[in-house]
């Protein structure tokens, strides 16, 4: 840092329109508050960072397990199409979706996997410069602790992007070779905007291992709460959210509306997980015919015509809410650890 | 008429071995003669008959022998016109002698075909027979009248029938031949080009191109026609023909068409869908059109919307249509507050006098791109919190 730094929070009696004044300034560039940008060496921490990543021993095992997984998955999701579908337009969505017993659908797998790896990717991230005594060193550097943290953040979200794009090539590939068909435009469209919601998910976990990685000092603490907030909405949270909805709108059996009450609120509590809000996301993008997650009633499906595919600009309005939703998710969660980290005292 | 001679020929030869063993049989026809009647004849039933030129014909002879001995008679026929073909057979063959049991007769048979271009006249043949101690003569006069035209007449029985383009005229012809020979009558018709004529007999179902008629004989035809489908409204007389080169006869048929509205119902531009929003009025425009033959009247618009849907019609009621006329009205489509994303099947049906159509309508409920612009709302705030984060918590 500069050494004529103040340590401390700037003008702690600044107005919030203010405080955002200043942020939009210093992220163009022009000096506000701050002398020289804080984004002096983004450039370089996201390298050194990416580099990281992409050749630490514990990322390398993770991405040959999602291969591995992916990969089975997928094979055997060609085998059940090639068995059971006949005619779909959208013959290479299933790939994604399609699960053949024992094995999950590789969208289950992804939904499972995505968040350990962004764990992995994230859960050291600050913690682990203070335990090997770095820290202090890349802050004697001439660069911000914005820099820092921005870059450790989007080194983790690239990565997850690099193994994402790469998986997903897997799987076109895999797709054309095995089922003979080239994938047509819409096809690539859904899945392209899966990929971009597939990062958006793992970003919220990233955000999550990051914000532990400043909370607390040890990173073991920090991995362990990550994992467990992962198992929590992984496992549990569908059973936690029927609990709840349970308490906040009681079934009253001879009551139709207390029951639709009762779903209405245990959906929407399900939907504070990243999770659900994924597999819906997903649902919606390769499933074409998902027309609503909610409960249907009688009287709107008269007159419906079951199975047709909807416009991709419909499935994507119909899931914009959850697609919104992780990306603010991940932009408020970053804010809060942006705000932990700066408030830390790094020379301990 | 050769069976029976030949047959008779049978109980004479049965005859003669029932003599010897002085058995009378049954089956004979002869008479017992009187016993001073005694002598040798020719006979015939018919000596003088009328033929038509071209005619063909029969002529049973007999030679009877009452109380005398059997004797043999040879039987020649003279006189016979230049060109006649004349022939005497017994037993079924050609024969020049007959032999004539004691109380008995032989039969024959004399053939004679008159050629067609005999000039009509009396002429005389004689049938002469010769026993050994006298000769007999049978003259036979034979009349040749002009050869005959043949007649065939053909009468509908309702000439004329009413019906729209798409109803089958059946009409009922009795054709009957008039003339004294067998003919095989072809079955023509002169009826516009499109138009769909079949011939079957009676109530047969198999179709006919000529039927065989004996002579006398009458049979009933019945002639459908299809009249085509674009035929206008009006008269159509359709002449069919019966009979051949030698005869004919010919039936005037009138098919009294009345026209046929016939209405199609499409969407602007022929498109059956759109886009509709979730409790939002939208609104359609269909067209009626008549490629009928007549006006299409009280034209009735209804729809099955599906439930909490509301689909009404602007006009309400339909002017009615002239051929070749269009109309245009307007469904307005409000979709139900509930209704899910995604297509919707609803069928339109306009109800008229004979006519009936129906079209399905697909529409497709599409989310308001409000919510979408609500989303961008909520990411924009969240950038708004960071930049206020990087803002408040930036070290210097």
């Amino acid at each position: 840092m500069q050494p004529e730094q103040k340590s401390g929070i700037t003008a702690p009696r600044k107005g919030w329109i203010q405080s955002v004044k200043d942020g939009f300034d210093g992220f163009s560039g022009r000096t506000g508050v701050r002398e020289g940008s804080p984004w002096t060496g983004l450039g370089a921490v996201v390298e050194r960072e990416f580099n990281d990543n992409l050749t630490s021993t514990r990322m390398r095992m993770l991405q040959a397990l999602v291969f591995v997984t992916g990969f089975a998955a997928a094979y055997s999701a060609i085998g059940q199409i090639k068995d059971v579908v006949g005619e779909d337009p959208f013959v290479f969505l299933k790939i994604f979706t399609v699960s053949k017993e024992p094995l999950p659908s590789f969208l289950a797998f992804l939904g499972f996997l995505i968040p350990i790896v962004a764990i992995t990717l994230g859960f050291d991230a600050v913690n682990g410069e203070f335990n090997r005594r770095t820290m202090s060193r890349i802050l004697a550097q001439p660069i911000y602790r914005d820099a820092l943290l921005v870059g450790k953040f989007l080194a983790g979200l690239a990565t997850l992007a690099v193994f994402l794009v790469a998986l997903w090539l897997f799987m076109m590939g895999l797709g054309i070779l095995l089922l003979g068909l080239a994938p047509a435009g819409e096809e690539i469209l859904r899945s392209v905007l899966f990929l971009i919601a597939a990062i958006a998910y793992g970003g919220v976990w990233l955000a999550i291992a990051i914000l532990f990685s400043i909370v607390f000092r040890s990173t073991a603490t920090s991995a362990l709460a990550s994992l467990s907030l992962w198992l929590l909405f992984a496992v549990f949270w569908p059973m936690i959210a029927s609990m709840i909805a349970g308490v906040i709108s009681p079934i009253d059996p001879f009551d139709p509306r207390t029951q639709i009450a009762a779903f209405d609120t245990q959906q929407s509590i399900e939907r504070l997980s990243p999770n659900t809000l994924f597999a819906e996301t997903a649902m919606a993008l390769l499933n074409p015919s998902t027309r609503t997650f909610g409960l249907v009633m009688m009287s709107q499906l008269q007159g419906m015509v079951r199975g047709a595919p909807l416009p991709l600009g419909q499935s994507l309005l119909l899931i914009w809410p959850q697609l919104a939703s992780l990306i603010a998710g991940l932009v408020l969660l970053f804010t809060l650890a942006y705000i932990a980290f700066q408030r830390q005292e790094v020379r301990a | 008429m050769r069976r029976t001679s030949s047959a008779k020929v049978i109980a004479a030869t049965l005859l003669a071995v029932g003599a010897t063993l002085a058995v009378t049989p049954p089956a004979t026809a002869q008479n017992t003669p009187p016993a001073d009647v005694k002598g040798l004849w020719i006979t015939t039933d018919y000596p003088t008959l009328s033929l038509r030129a071209g005619e063909e014909t029969k002529l049973n002879l007999a030679i009877v022998n009452y109380n005398l001995a059997p004797q043999r008679a040879d039987i020649a026929v003279e006189g016979v016109p230049e060109g006649w073909n004349v022939e005497l057979r017994g037993g079924g063959r050609p024969v020049a002698a007959a032999f004539i049991e004691h109380n008995n007769k032989a039969s024959l048979e004399l053939r004679f075909r008159v050629p067609a271009d005999t000039k009509p006249g009396a002429y005389s043949i004689q049938v002469r027979a010769k026993a050994p101690d006298r000769a007999l003569e049978l003259p036979l006069r034979i009349n040749v009248l002009e050869a005959s035209a043949t007649k065939i007449t053909a009468e509908p029985k309702l000439p004329i029938l009413r019906g729209t383009t798409k109803s089958s005229f059946d009409f009922k012809v009795n054709v009957k031949n008039e003339s004294a020979d067998d003919i095989l009558a072809n079955l023509t018709h002169n009826a516009p080009r499109g138009f769909q004529v079949t011939f079957k007999e009676g109530y047969g179902t198999q179709e006919l191109t000529s039927i065989p008629l004996k002579a006398g004989d009458s049979k009933e035809l019945s002639v459908d026609i299809k009249p085509s489908a674009s035929s206008n409204a009006g008269k159509y007389p359709i002449a069919i023909e019966i009979g051949n080169e030698k005869a004919k006869a010919t039936s005037q048929l009138t098919l009294d068409v009345t026209g046929q509205p016939t209405v199609s119902l499409s969407g602007e531009n022929e498109r059956l869908s759109g886009e509709v929003y979730a409790g939002r009025e939208r609104r359609f425009n269909f067209v009626l059109r008549n490629s009928g033959t007549a006006e299409a009247r009280n034209i009735e618009l209804s729809s099955s919307p599906p439930s909490g849907w509301k689909v009404t019609f602007e006009p309400k009621s339909i002017p009615p249509i002239v051929p070749n006329g269009e109309q245009k009205f307007e469904a307005v489509v409000v979709p139900s507050e509930k209704a899910v994303t995604g297509d919707y099947m609803f069928a339109v049906r306009a109800n008229g006098d004979g006519v009936s159509e129906t079209a399905n309508f697909r529409a497709t409920v599409s989310t308001s791109t409000l919510w979408g612009a609500i989303g961008l709302g909520v990411i924009a705030a969240s950038l708004l919190v960071l930049f206020g984060a990087f803002g408040r918590f930036g070290r210097r």
